[in-house]
């Protein structure tokens, strides 16, 4: 079953298109490497990426390594990669992990994409 | 096995004594179904060392004819190896268990 | 001065769901069951005579307690009905009361009190009737007020009921007792307050322990771990290097993989807790986090299949050709029967032939020949009184108690024999 619902650019900030990928499901050693390939292709498109996780109800490290892998790839490429929409369950492996000190971690997607806005005051 | 029964006010105390298994069971069975014991029952078994499935059989089922009657029944006196075929069995939901038959009669 | 403890089977389903498989009582909290705070309760106030009563399965507690002999107890055991009061409670346990005080620990998990204090004269010079009770559980005291011992009491020692309905509140009162370590007996050895050490523990080099602690038996702390301050490890628990727990609780039989954080959190087997937002998850990965199993007896299972496919075996031999005479005469195989039946079909099930497909699956070893649901034969079909369900539990439940490999065959004897008027259906 696959793990990325779909993605869109979000092109509210003209001079910033973010990515939006909406995960979805299960991502586990199963399915993880879908994602390094959407990830991999949707860098070409944007270096500021919002990962959103309000659908995503399960993940297992090999879940969690492909996301720490895409963050790294994004910074690699001069972007970010953030997160929203992380249900308490799936939080509890981010803390137990210590991952969640490497994300920018948001409620929802909008905030996600807004804090890619350079021009929004803190 | 021994069965004696008395009368303790509105209640009848029916006595068993030693094994109730499957040897013993019939001999209670034939007892109860020559004697009247309708009205209230207390069945000590203080003198009864351990009971089977077959002893068991006989109890439920005078708990049921009790309970269709709209009679009381209760048992007294369990020794511990007798009460954990009960809990074991959870034969003792069906039954209104004292440990002395005077508090059961009141 | 003697204790009777209630336990309710419907009271603290949370409990049952957060740590399944066991009861609630027996459910350690600092590493110590709730049964055994509440033990130590009833030696402080002078009762070392106990009876628990309970309404469902006590199972596991007689098997915990045994007669109490461990604790200096003497402790007997009670049925009594879901709907029963205190005073019918009362009534079926008149010979245990026997004129004393009885403190009635109803529904209870825990009494917080404090062991340094004097509980015997309050207790004594206190009237019959409700002590405390918070919605939950209640102290009571029952049996006959002592006019030359009443109001000559000053003293009022600490004693109170918590609020223990869910993980939150199991979380806080771990901590609480933890930090108020002095006031109970907590298991473990201690040469400083607040840092109690049990058995076969193992702290490895480079590791930090700040207090309070505790830590239960046969655990290890992996080199480069933080441990504590707030930290409560269970028994059997593996910590790996560098990882930290702090303001936590490990349960026993677990294994805390390297280089995590554990922060207020429970983590139990392979499960993790959030008290504070009530989150869980069921980790998958065996190296972050993981249940520590003890190997259970496999024999008895082997021996059991190995009694039951010969037998069947057997059986199989004598039934083929009544089977493969008697089938075409039957149409369609019914189970159990009525006496519209034809003569064969009648013959038929008499026989057990009406089984006879079923020994196949003994064969693969997916059915027994004998024993509870699912079996070709049921235990229930040994016995001729079973009326309905609940009649055969029963006779299933004494038989599995008292079974052994080898005592099924006499059991299989009985319930072919036994066929002709059993109302009870097969699988």
């Amino acid at each position: 079953m696959t793990p990325v619902r779909n993605y869109l650019i979000d092109t509210s900030f003209s001079s910033l298109p973010v990515a939006v990928l909406f995960l979805n499901g299960r991502l586990d050693a199963s399915n993880c490497s879908e994602v390094h390939s959407v990830f991999s292709e949707l860098l070409r498109q944007s270096t500021s990426i919002v990962l959103d996780c309000t659908e995503l109800e399960f993940l297992d490290s090999s879940g969690l390594g492909a996301i720490v892998s895409s963050l790294r790839k994004a910074i690699e490429a001069g972007g970010d990669l953030r997160l929203s929409g992380l249900s308490n369950n799936v939080a509890l492996l981010f803390e137990l992990t210590k991952a969640q000190r490497l994300f920018s971690i948001y409620n929802d997607s909008t905030a996600a994409v807004a804090s890619f806005n350079p021009l929004k005051p803190e | 096995m021994k069965i004696s029964s008395k009368k303790l006010g509105d209640y009848t105390i029916l006595s068993l004594s030693g094994i109730l298994n499957a040897s013993s069971a019939p001999q209670l069975k034939s007892y109860l179904e020559e004697t009247d014991f309708s009205g209230s029952l207390i069945i000590d078994l203080e003198l009864v060392d351990f009971l089977d499935s077959s002893g068991l059989g006989i109890l439920v089922g005078i708990a049921r004819r009790k309970k269709a009657a709209n009679e009381i029944l209760k048992l007294a006196n369990l020794n511990d190896r007798v009460k954990k075929v009960f809990e074991i069995t959870q034969a003792y939901t069906l039954f209104d268990i004292y440990d002395e038959v005077n508090a059961a009669a009141e | 001065m003697k204790t009777l403890i209630i336990i309710r089977e419907n009271a603290h389903s949370w409990l049952r769901d957060t740590f399944p498989g066991q009861h609630p009582l027996l459910v350690r909290i600092c590493n110590k069951s709730f049964l055994e705070f509440l033990f130590d309760f009833s030696i402080i106030a002078g009762a070392r005579e106990v009876r628990i009563v309970s309404d469902g399965d006590m199972a596991e507690i007689r098997d915990f307690c045994h007669d109490g002999g461990r604790w200096g107890l003497n402790i007997s055991y009670a049925t009594i009905q879901k709907s029963d009061t205190i005073t019918q409670i009362n009534n079926k346990n008149r010979r245990f009361y026997a004129a004393e005080r009885i403190i009635v620990l109803d529904n209870l998990l825990f009494i917080e009190f404090n062991k340094n204090e004097s509980y015997t004269e309050y207790l004594a010079s206190s009237h019959v009737g409700m002590l405390l009770s918070n919605g939950q559980g209640s102290v009571y005291l029952d049996g006959a007020d002592q006019q030359s011992i009443l109001e000559q009491c000053g003293s009022s020692p600490h004693i109170s009921i918590p609020e223990l309905g869910s993980l939150p509140e199991y979380f806080r009162l771990s901590a609480e007792i933890l930090r108020q370590g002095s006031r109970y007996i907590l298991p473990g050895y201690s040469n400083e307050d607040g840092c109690y050490i049990g058995r076969n523990v193992v702290i490895h080099k480079g590791v930090e322990i700040k207090k309070p602690v505790i830590i239960g038996n046969n655990v290890q702390i992996m080199p480069g771990c933080v441990i504590g301050p707030e930290a409560v490890i269970g028994s059997t628990v593996i910590i790996d290097r560098e990882s930290l727990v702090t303001g936590s609780i490990v349960m026993h039989n677990t294994f805390v993989g390297e280089q995590l954080e554990v922060k207020n959190k429970i983590a139990s087997g392979n499960r993790l807790m959030d008290p504070a937002t009530g989150a869980s998850l069921q980790l998958v990965d065996a190296h972050l986090l993981s249940e520590i199993t003890s190997e259970g007896t496999v024999y008895e299972g082997i021996v059991r299949r190995l009694v039951h496919v010969l037998a069947a075996l057997l059986l199989f031999i004598a039934q083929l050709l009544p089977y493969l005479f008697l089938r075409p005469f039957v149409g369609e195989p019914v189970a159990g029967g009525t006496g519209h039946e034809h003569k064969t079909a009648q013959l038929f099930n008499r026989l057990s032939l009406d089984r006879f497909p079923q020994l196949f699956r003994v064969f693969s070893g997916s059915l027994r020949l004998i024993g509870s649901q699912p079996a070709v034969f049921r235990y229930a079909e040994t016995e001729e009184w079973p009326e309905n369900e609940m009649d055969a539990r029963i006779v299933e439940q004494f038989c599995t108690l008292h079974s052994h490999p080898f005592g099924d065959i006499p059991l299989l004897l009985k319930a072919l024999l036994n066929r002709k008027e059993s109302k009870i259906a097969a699988s």
